[in-house]
């Protein structure tokens, strides 16, 4: 666009623009903002015409286009009281006087309070040092050219002899070197030193808490801007002034965003303990906990927030997000330690070592609510060699809180997972820990020297079981190789200090019988089994292995779309061809009476569906009675 | 003869020394504190040069006892930063058009924003929380007014709303809306990035140009202003609660 500047020229001229530019059609499909707006303003200034609706045409075009353009700000006289209809004027009016009231009485404190003094020298700081300051003036005397230093007259040979070669080279490099870059005068200091306690000496609680109000308002806008590190310190002065819920909410939300979880949670406390229904405190508490992992606590404020405030999207969202996480870490809550210490076969002493450390561990977690403790005895192929010949082998599994440091895990345990089931064994309790016995005992003390039981999380749980064994049991030949191996701890070990338990069942022996898994073996070996390459057969090969009337024990509260329709697939494709019509019906109805069946169920996807018609139909040719069966899962 | 006055300090309302500042029509710019005759400060050309009258002035960053700046601006369109701790000036520029007003978005905070307005209808809003070593303070400029912009006002409530007079006799009210990311580096240093600024309203108070405002602390949107025809207005803006 060539921009001529001669005054006879119109604007037109000026905008590089053709008549036929100026046309609904050509300013409806065109696309350019600065091209609409030269229009606009050659159309506005009329020296092509005037007319009207193209510049109103042309206002939208523009306004669709751009609207924030400063051609389309408009001027119009301000209202007055009395051209707004009375609804608008009838608010605006007793928001005045309301104010008014409140800004007398407020008044009248203050007149009548004692500090209506002035402040006295003393609270002042001192005059600043009289200093006369110079400013440059705008044409400044440039500095004095260089002096060059004078030529060497090439007839001057003592001079030529004075000449330093070297001197003169370096001053040449040094001059080609980059000049630092000009500071300015001042540079604002990085980290400013802004006080924590506003200026509130002789101040009244009238004067205070405007104070607080105040120094909360510049918290806000430091907020608004994203500067939260400033805003923080700036409500840490309201604070100081006079305490507000506000002011509190304002710094825990502060802290959030800086990361700084801990002090949000105490500020988060701090509003609870003045207004414990105050909402925001309760998500903003809700979502540091999150952040802490700690997903119980954050649940429980959640669901208060969603009591108060059933509509609230913020805590309906992040209660979705710490179930999960509760689910997430349920597998994963227990960190095993394995200590070796006896071999199972003899009843012999467990040194207090093993249990010492189990209890040194779970001492450490004294004052964890749901620190517990339990064993797992392993010794799989693999460990062989590690046993000692004394006793069982003992896993002391300590299931720790969520947010607590994570025990070492012997590497020789084979597992890649850190997945955990939530089920404990008491270290010596295995042999109660009988076929389907559920036990049902309360979470454990962290001082578990007086009752190391089984503990099932929510009553729920089935219990893990550990049977003793005997070395032949080691591995059976057909299950997969990663099966670790369970073994049972001996409850008459004196070590353990676990009393009443009855004497150990006797180790099932052969590879024939169904293997006792614990829920936690059992998924694990699932998932192995699912990532390997054939893992119908493998699963198969694992829901073999379980003695139906166990399942449901075994599955505990593990079931979930992925597992069922993993079982099904499985029953579909290898079960039903090698096991047998019988098995699988067994299998299958065993599996319609595990806990949350009935909710997984309904996550069936279509395939599933399928092939559980075709499975159903398949069982009836075969002479099976599948109504119950269908009725059950197909309802 | 005294163009314009701005005042600081004291216990009670903000902290450091109660003074005022006062730039006159012979170019120096005076800080006065109020225990004492003899002004504390007084920023004036060199001799021999030129005297620019000095429009306007205006106190900022007194965030705590020692620091202080002043903030002048002259009829030639230079607009000089001035720190009063360290005696010495921080930073200056030249807009061009003669400085009517000058302010500082809050001035018991580390300067954050110095908003000037100029003769033929300019508005400029400058990022004082960044400064380049040769670019100095990077700036916005508006248009507004078509007019001389005689005044600008920041809201006590909030301190990116503000609102400014024009010769028109018409009262512009601006928000300031801070961009992602608020300084950026280059070869030199750092730079303050530029937000935007969107115009909430504008309304024509009179035929003769507003030369004052002032906004009520205790009341948001209730201001007052002054304008050639004698008259003093009392104005409500409403709704401002909506930005923050």
């Amino acid at each position: 666009m060539v921009v001529n500047t001669t005054k006879s020229e119109s604007l037109r001229a000026k905008y590089d623009l053709d008549i036929e530019q100026l046309d609904y059609k050509y300013i409806g499909q065109c696309t350019k903002v600065k091209t609409i707006e030269n229009i606009l303003r050659v159309l506005r200034s009329g020296q092509e015409g005037v007319y009207p609706d193209l510049v109103r045409f042309t206002e939208e075009r523009l306004r669709t286009l751009k609207p924030s353009s400063a051609l389309l700000r408009t001027e119009q006289p301000a209202t007055a009281l009395r051209f707004l209809d009375s609804k608008e004027r009838d608010e605006l009016l007793s928001d005045l006087t309301e104010w008014k009231q409140e800004v007398s009485a407020a008044d009248a404190e203050l007149k009548s309070s004692e500090s209506a003094k002035e402040p006295t020298d003393q609270q002042l700081p001192p005059v600043r040092g009289t200093v006369q300051l110079r400013s440059a003036a705008a044409g400044e005397r440039k500095p004095e050219p260089e002096q060059k230093p004078a030529r060497i007259a090439s007839y001057d040979y003592a001079a030529w002899d004075r000449y330093d070669v070297e001197a003169q080279l370096k001053l040449l490099d040094e001059s080609d070197a980059p000049a630092a870059p000009p500071q300015s005068a001042v540079q604002p200091p990085s980290d400013p030193a802004i006080d924590d306690q506003p200026p509130v000496e002789g101040l009244s609680a009238a004067e205070r808490s405007a104070l607080a109000l105040r120094e909360k308002q510049k918290g806000n806008e430091y907020f608004r801007s994203g500067d939260f590190s400033r805003a923080a310190v700036y409500y840490t002065r309201s604070i100081n002034a006079s305490p507000t819920a506000a002011a509190f909410n304002n710094r825990a939300q502060a802290n959030l965003k800086l990361g700084k979880y801990g002090s949000a949670l105490m500020d988060c406390g701090a509003v609870l303990r003045r207004e414990p229904n105050n909402v925001k405190a309760l998500l903003r508490r809700g979502i540091a906990r999150q952040m802490n992992k700690d997903w119980i606590k954050a649940r429980l404020d959640f669901q208060r927030v969603l009591e108060l405030e059933p509509n609230n999207p913020q805590a309906r969202q992040h209660l979705g997000e710490v179930e999960k996480a509760i689910i997430g870490s349920e597998t994963k809550r227990s960190k095993v330690l394995i200590q070796e210490v006896d071999s199972m076969e003899e009843e012999g002493v467990q040194g207090p070592a093993p249990a010492g450390d189990g209890d040194g561990h779970a001492d450490s977690h004294q004052d964890k609510s749901d620190a517990r403790t339990s064993l797992e005895s392993d010794a799989a192929v693999g460990h062989k060699d590690d046993v000692s010949n004394k006793g069982p082998a003992l896993i002391q599994e300590i299931t720790q809180s969520e947010n607590t440091e994570e025990v070492v895990i012997n590497t020789r345990f084979r597992t890649q997972q850190p997945e955990r089931s939530k089920n404990e064994v008491s270290i010596s309790k295995e042999p109660e820990v009988g076929c389907g016995e559920k036990q049902k005992e309360s979470p454990l003390p962290a001082s578990h020297a007086a009752n190391p039981k089984a503990l099932s999380k929510d009553d729920e749980e089935t219990t893990s079981e550990i049977t003793s064994r005997t070395p032949e049991q080691d591995t059976p030949a057909d299950a997969p190789k990663q099966l670790p191996q369970t073994l049972v701890a001996d409850s008459s070990v004196p070590g353990h200090r676990v009393t009443d338990q009855p004497p150990p069942r006797p180790p099932a022996t052969g590879s024939g019988q169904p293997h006792r898994w614990s829920t936690f073996e059992f998924m694990r070996e699932w998932r192995c089994a699912r990532r390997s390459e054939r893992s119908a057969a493998a699963t198969a090969v694992l829901l073999r292995s379980v003695d139906p009337d166990q399942l449901t024990e075994v599955l505990g509260a593990e079931l979930d779309s992925a597992l069922l329709s993993s079982v099904i697939r499985c029953v579909d494709e290898v079960m039903l061809a090698q096991d047998g019509p019988q098995r699988c019906h067994q299998l299958l109805q065993r599996l319609t009476d595990a806990r949350r069946f009935h909710v997984v169920k309904l996550l069936l996807d279509a395939r599933d569906r399928q092939r559980l018609q075709s499975i159903a139909e398949r069982l009836w040719r075969r002479g099976v009675d599948v109504t119950a069966l269908e009725r059950s899962f197909l309802s | 003869m005294i163009n314009s006055l701005d005042g600081v300090g004291g216990a009670g309302r903000q902290q450091g020394a109660p003074e005022l500042v006062t730039g006159g029509r012979d170019g120096s710019v005076k800080v006065w504190d109020v225990r004492q005759e003899v002004p504390v400060a007084v920023m004036e050309p060199a001799e021999g040069e030129p005297r620019r009258d000095c429009w306007t002035v205006a106190f900022g960053n007194s965030y705590n006892t020692e620091e202080r700046c002043v903030c002048a601006g002259y009829d030639n369109g230079d607009i000089k930063l001035f720190d009063l701790r360290a005696m010495k000036v921080r930073w200056e520029t030249n807009v061009k058009n003669g400085v009517c007003c000058v302010q500082f978005d809050r001035r018991d905070i580390e300067m954050n924003k110095i908003v000037a307005t100029t003769l033929e209808s300019g508005v400029l809003v400058f990022d004082g929380r960044t400064q380049h070593p040769e670019r100095g303070l990077t700036c916005l400029r508006e248009r507004a007014h078509k007019s001389t912009v005689w005044c600008v006002r920041h809201l006590p409530q909030n301190r990116d709303i503000f609102m400014t007079c024009g010769g028109s006799g018409s009262l512009n009210l601006w928000q300031y809306t801070y961009p992602a990311k608020r300084r950026d580096r280059d070869a030199g240093g750092d730079f303050g990035v530029m937000g935007t600024l969107t115009q909430l309203q504008s309304g024509i108070v009179s035929s003769q140009p507003v030369s004052a405002l002032d906004w009520s602390p205790d009341k948001r949107g209730l201001c007052a202003c002054i304008a050639f025809d004698q008259t003093v207005r009392v104005l409500i803006v409403t709704k401002l609660q909506l930005y923050g």
